[in-house]
């Protein structure tokens, strides 16, 4: 299991990603690349998404791709999970 | 490290092919080969609390005790997510061990190294 990481509460997002209830599999990482090369390079991105999945697979592609994992947010709205990655572009 | 990923798509509907994957899964993990079961299609059903306690196939060790003894000895168990949905199945009735992933853990896992084989 991914561990859970938090980032300072006052890291500002350059943009946000709102994915819904879509899995990794079903969309969510297209909508994710295409809002990250909207993000200057050094920025941040937030994902916002009701999918239990992301919390896995969210850290996974960030590795894969080299766009660095930020932390998932100690904020939760609702069911919503807020969770952030670095544009390393 | 070696990297091993069982992907075991049958539950119920074919309990032999059930069982086989979880033997092979604990002969890896027991290798020292770091070792995820993926569940997928109608394996997810593998994933819920009680589901399995009848599965025992002649010849072969009860699937739970399988699953317990492979989690026990430090394997992985990844369920699909979508798989998991399309069934109604319940997130807070998974075995222990088991995770619910989407396809980007399998990729990252298979991408780096990893095998797979698929009962």
């Amino acid at each position: 299991m991914e561990k859970v990481v938090h980032a300072p509460a006052d890291i500002q997002p350059d943009g946000v990603c709102d994915g819904g209830n879509l899995d990794c599999g079903s969309g969510l990482l297209l909508l994710i690349r295409k809002a990250v090369n909207e993000v200057p390079p050094g920025g941040v991105l937030e994902i916002r998404s009701t999918e239990i999945s992301v919390r896995e697979d969210l850290p996974a592609w960030c590795r894969m791709t080299k766009n660095p994992y930020l932390s998932e947010l100690a904020k939760v709205f609702g069911k919503m999970i807020h969770e952030r990655l670095i544009n390393s572009a | 490290m070696a990297k091993l990923l069982i992907s075991i798509t049958n539950a119920k509907n074919d309990t032999d092919r059930a069982t086989v994957g979880c033997v092979v899964a604990n002969a890896s993990v027991a290798s020292g080969v770091e070792t995820v079961v993926f569940l997928s299609t109608e394996g997810v059903r593998l994933s819920q609390e009680g589901y399995a306690d009848d599965i025992h196939e002649e010849g072969f060790a009860p699937l739970k005790k399988l699953l317990t003894d492979f989690v026990d000895a430090g394997g992985n168990i990844w369920v699909c997510s979508p798989c998991f949905k399309k069934r109604g199945l319940d997130e807070n009735k998974l075995v222990p061990g088991a995770t619910i992933v989407g396809g980007a853990k399998a990729v990252e896992f298979l991408s780096t190294g990893g095998s797979s084989m698929t009962y």
